[in-house]
C-alpha cells in the first residue's frame, strides 16, 4: 500500500512535468517569420532612399540624413555617400546584431560617378 | 520488499523517459508545425500581403506610381495622384493615405489594423507616403 502511495505520487510529477512541457512549447514557440518580414520591410524602405536618392542626384550627406531620419526615424544606421560615411543614432556601447545594408552605383548628369550605401543596424 | 520497491520506481522512471521521448517526438513534429501555421496565418501572411500592396501601389502606373506620357516610361517610387481613387479597387482595406503629414485619402474607417511607410518622391521632393489598412 505504501509502495503504491510513492509510485502514484512519483507518476503524478511526471504527468506534471509532461504537461507543463506540452504547455512550454505550446506557448512559447514563434517563428522568425516576422523578423524576415520586419528585415524585408526595412530592406524596402533602404532601397526607397537609393532609388529616390539616384532619382533627385542627391550628393550631399546632409540631406541624404534628412530623408533616412523622416523614413526610419530614430533607427541606428549609416549613410555613405562616395567615401563620406556619416552614422545616424548609432551608439557604441550598443552591440546589435544585425546589420542590413545596400547600395547603388550610378552616373549623375554631371557624367560622373556616385557610390550610395545605407545601412541599418537592428 | 525493499528491492520489489526499487524494481517498481525504476520500472517507472524507465516508462516515463519514453514516454518523454515520445511527447517531445509528438512536440517536434505535431505542435511546432500546428503553432507555426497559427502564427503564419494570423500575422505573417497579413503583413506580406499589405506590404506588396503597398510596393504595387508605387510601383504600378495604373495606381500611383508616375508615367511619363513622353518617353512611355512607368517610374517606380515616384508618385503622382492622379488615379487616387483607383486604390480602392486593389485593396479595398486601404483607408488612409498621407503623404508628409497630409491626408490625401480617407475613408470613414478608424480602427487602423496595419500601417506602412514608404520613401517617394513626389512633386519633384522626397517624402513619405504612409498606406494604412483598416479592417
Amino acid at each position: 500500500m505504501n509502495n503504491k502511495g510513492i509510485v502514484f505520487s512519483l507518476d503524478s510529477i511526471f504527468a506534471l512535468i509532461i504537461i507543463s512541457m506540452l504547455f512550454f512549447v505550446f506557448f512559447s514557440v514563434t517563428t522568425n517569420e516576422i523578423e524576415e518580414l520586419t528585415n524585408l520591410y526595412v530592406s524596402q524602405k533602404i532601397s526607397d532612399l537609393l532609388i529616390t536618392s539616384q532619382f533627385l542626384e542627391i550628393n550631399s550627406l546632409s540631406q541624404l540624413e534628412d530623408n533616412y531620419n523622416k523614413l526610419l526615424p530614430n533607427v541606428p544606421g549609416y549613410i555613405k555617400i562616395n567615401s563620406s560615411q556619416r552614422y545616424l543614432h548609432f551608439s557604441k556601447s550598443n552591440s546589435y546584431k544585425k546589420l542590413i545594408s545596400q547600395n547603388i552605383t550610378y552616373v549623375n548628369s554631371f557624367g560622373k560617378e556616385v557610390y550610395l550605401e545605407i545601412g541599418v543596424y537592428s | 520488499m525493499k528491492s520489489e520497491k526499487a524494481q517498481i520506481m525504476i520500472f517507472d522512471i524507465l516508462v516515463t523517459l519514453v514516454l518523454v521521448f515520445l511527447i517531445i517526438e509528438i512536440e517536434q513534429t505535431y505542435i511546432f508545425d500546428y503553432k507555426t501555421k497559427i502564427v503564419s496565418s494570423e500575422s505573417s501572411l497579413y503583413f506580406l500581403e499589405k506590404n506588396l500592396v503597398v510596393d504595387q501601389l508605387i510601383s504600378d502606373c495604373n495606381f500611383l506610381a508616375k508615367y511619363d506620357f513622353i518617353s512611355k516610361v512607368c517610374y517606380k517610387n515616384n508618385i503622382q495622384l492622379n488615379s487616387l481613387p483607383k486604390i480602392v479597387f486593389l485593396d479595398p482595406s486601404i483607408c488612409k493615405v498621407v503623404l508628409d503629414d497630409e491626408v490625401v485619402y480617407n475613408t470613414q474607417s478608424t480602427i487602423v489594423k496595419t500601417s506602412f511607410t514608404r520613401g517617394v518622391i513626389y512633386d519633384g521632393s522626397f517624402c513619405v507616403l504612409e498606406v494604412d489598412f483598416c479592417e
